[in-house]
């Protein structure tokens, strides 16, 4: 899951100031799993935005809405009259959705609810943790299943650094070094000579340091 | 018609014979029959063929209700004496069934009686995580009192009794149920159940086991889309009374919005004498206050709230225990973004409920006081 993260809500406040009518619009696939963006936390974060504004005595109607997902075209227009007749609208979505809605309604301010995080798992209920940094160019297959861009502080690929110590990571106690999982992992497999071909230097440019990047699949697209 | 005492009968006893021409009228609202009820077996004496053991009939097998007269069917009081109407209803579906069998002149086992089998419906997490509560029991006065005076014997039982032997009762089919074209397959339910009840299959639709939920209600707070409703006491319905609650006492400030466990023991005169002794109190109960969330502590304070006020039920009389931590945890949320508001976390405070009745006056003094030095809420109603 893409998570998302809801934006203190001192610096929502400040964002939405003077915004006047305000429509607080939901993404309810990734974010509403996140418990950050679905349409609950928009009616929770639109109750708070009105008490502050109560308060302020700033004029200005705060409503809700939401869509499945703000990243497609398709859902986005549905609520094309309701942002219509807002004069702002605040989204609850990851950067994508928050992109998106700026593409389709280019005369209307949109201001981020949600910091986008990462991609990840869920450990627990309210506990998410990284496992993907969309790199582009998979090698799990040489690394037990654990990968070290997403993992390692230092996205080493040839690891472990002189910072693992029982097997925790140098920038903190609570952080497994991930490079000590990848050789406890091979290990109990018996495939630890997978290790002993290094790494080349990584391409990057799959990862987007080759400037934006653009999946087409020609036989869909044409 | 008026009775009078006839001649003894072989025991020497009188029995009350009715006088003929004393009918008489009453100018009454309600009637309750009050009456003794017994069997009228005369009709079996002109059934020689039905097997009887004194006046009652003999239900040869007991699972068809068959009788020794091929093709009569018997259950209910003729059969077993006095007993529950439930019991006579259950034996006329069981005769009934057993008459199908006979008419299809068919020997298929019947099933086994409902009684055996529903119980064991409950799975292993409804049973072994809620909290078991003995039936109420009602007081018998003791003998040597009985032959003092002219109190009630058997006494039925008092509101609060009443009201804690009404919420023993299972929530079978009051439960959650997940709208499928909202629901977006998010887990959140399946994992904040204390029961464990959500189930989820390979493409995430989610299960909700109607016999086994038990309302408790985390799901429907926690589902970030709102797909999961609950039939008993719906969350709309508490919002509503919520805000006809407000509209009726906006001449009084301040207002200290109270949500009152329903778990608690408590009656509706206590419920009364709040609202005579705390005006500024606009009390609410709740089916457990892990029902309630930040969106409704804020609600309250759009509605014009100057404080808002959680009582949780005693620890022992909690059906869910294990849902107390999350109700800290989300006042604790609650706090910090009345804080960033300016509200100030003081203004929502939680307590406990007394062991008997609705709040301890001494805790609600002290709130009442301390919120009316605090003054209005800053927001401007």
């Amino acid at each position: 899951v893409i998570t998302v993260e809801q934006k203190r809500l001192e610096e929502i406040l400040e964002m939405t100031k003077g915004h006047g009518r305000l429509l607080v619009l939901g993404c309810e696939t990734c974010a509403a799993m996140s418990l950050s963006g679905g349409k609950k936390q928009a009616e929770e974060l639109a109750s708070a935005i009105r008490i502050a504004r109560k308060q302020s005595q700033e004029e200005g109607e705060v409503f809700v809405d939401a869509v499945a997902r703000q990243c497609e075209p398709e859902f986005v227009d549905l609520v094309e009259k309701e942002v219509e007749q807002s004069r702002a609208v605040l989204s609850l979505a990851c950067g994508a959705g928050v992109q998106l809605l700026a593409e389709r309604f280019p005369n209307k301010v949109i201001i981020p609810g949600c910091n986008t995080t990462f991609l990840g798992v869920t450990e627990k209920l309210g506990v998410w943790s990284e496992r993907c940094a969309g790199c582009g160019n998979c090698i799990l297959d040489k690394t037990g299943g654990l990968c070290p861009i997403a993992r390692c502080a230092k996205q080493l690929l040839n690891g472990p650094c002189g910072g693992s110590t029982n097997g925790k990571c140098e920038i903190s106690r609570d952080v497994d070094c991930v490079w000590q999982l990848i050789i406890d992992r091979l290990t109990r497999l018996d495939r630890l000579e997978i290790l002993e071909e290094i790494f080349p230097v990584k391409d990057w440019s799959p990862a987007g340091h080759g400037g934006p990047r653009k999946m087409v699949r020609e036989d869909l697209a044409s | 018609m008026r009775n009078e005492l006839g001649e003894p009968d072989a025991g020497g006893r009188r029995s009350p014979t009715p006088l003929p021409g004393s009918e008489f009228s009453l100018n009454v609202d309600t009637v309750i029959a009050a009456i003794g009820q017994a069997l009228d077996s005369s009709f079996l004496s002109n059934e020689p063929k039905l097997g009887k053991k004194g006046n009652r009939i003999v239900a040869k097998d007991p699972d068809t209700l068959a009788t020794t007269h091929p093709g009569v069917f018997a259950g209910g009081d003729a059969v077993t004496g006095p007993a529950t109407a439930v019991a006579a209803i259950a034996a006329g579906k069981r005769a009934a069934l057993g008459m199908d069998l006979y008419l299809k002149k068919a020997s298929k086992p019947l099933p086994e009686p409902e009684r055996d089998t529903e119980p064991q419906r409950i799975s292993g997490p409804v049973i072994g995580k809620t909290t078991k509560f003995s039936r109420s029991q009602n007081t018998n006065l003791p003998v040597s009192n009985r032959l003092s005076g002219f109190d009630e014997v058997a006494s039925v039982f008092s509101e609060d009794l009443a009201t804690t032997e009404a919420l023993r009762c299972l929530h079978c089919h009051l439960g959650a149920k997940v709208d499928r074209e909202k629901c977006i397959s998010c887990l959140t339910c399946v994992r904040v159940c204390p029961l464990e009840i959500p189930k989820a299959n390979k493409m995430g639709e989610i299960v909700i086991d109607p016999v086994d939920c038990q309302a408790c209600g985390m799901c429907a707070l926690e589902c970030p889309v709102g797909a999961i409703e609950i039939s008993l006491h719906p969350h709309h319905d508490m919002v509503h009374a919520m805000e006809k609650a407000m509209s009726d006492t906006s001449h009084i400030s301040p207002r200290i919005v109270s949500f009152f466990d329903l778990h608690g023991n408590f009656g509706a005169k206590d419920l009364e004498r709040l609202k005579t002794h705390y005006p500024n109190v606009v009390p609410l109960t709740v089916f457990g206050l892990r029902r309630i969330g930040t969106y409704d502590v804020l609600k309250a304070f759009e509605l014009g709230a100057d404080a808002v006020l959680l009582a949780a039920c005693p620890h022992e009389m909690d059906p869910f225990p294990e849902t107390r931590n999350k109700v800290k945890g989300r006042m604790a949320h609650a706090s910090a973004i009345m804080e960033a508001l300016g509200l100030g976390a003081n203004r929502l405070k939680t307590c406990d409920m007394p062991e008997k009745g609705l709040i301890l006056e001494t805790f609600m003094d002290e709130l009442v006081q301390k919120i009316k030095e605090m003054g209005p809420s800053p927001i401007q109603v």
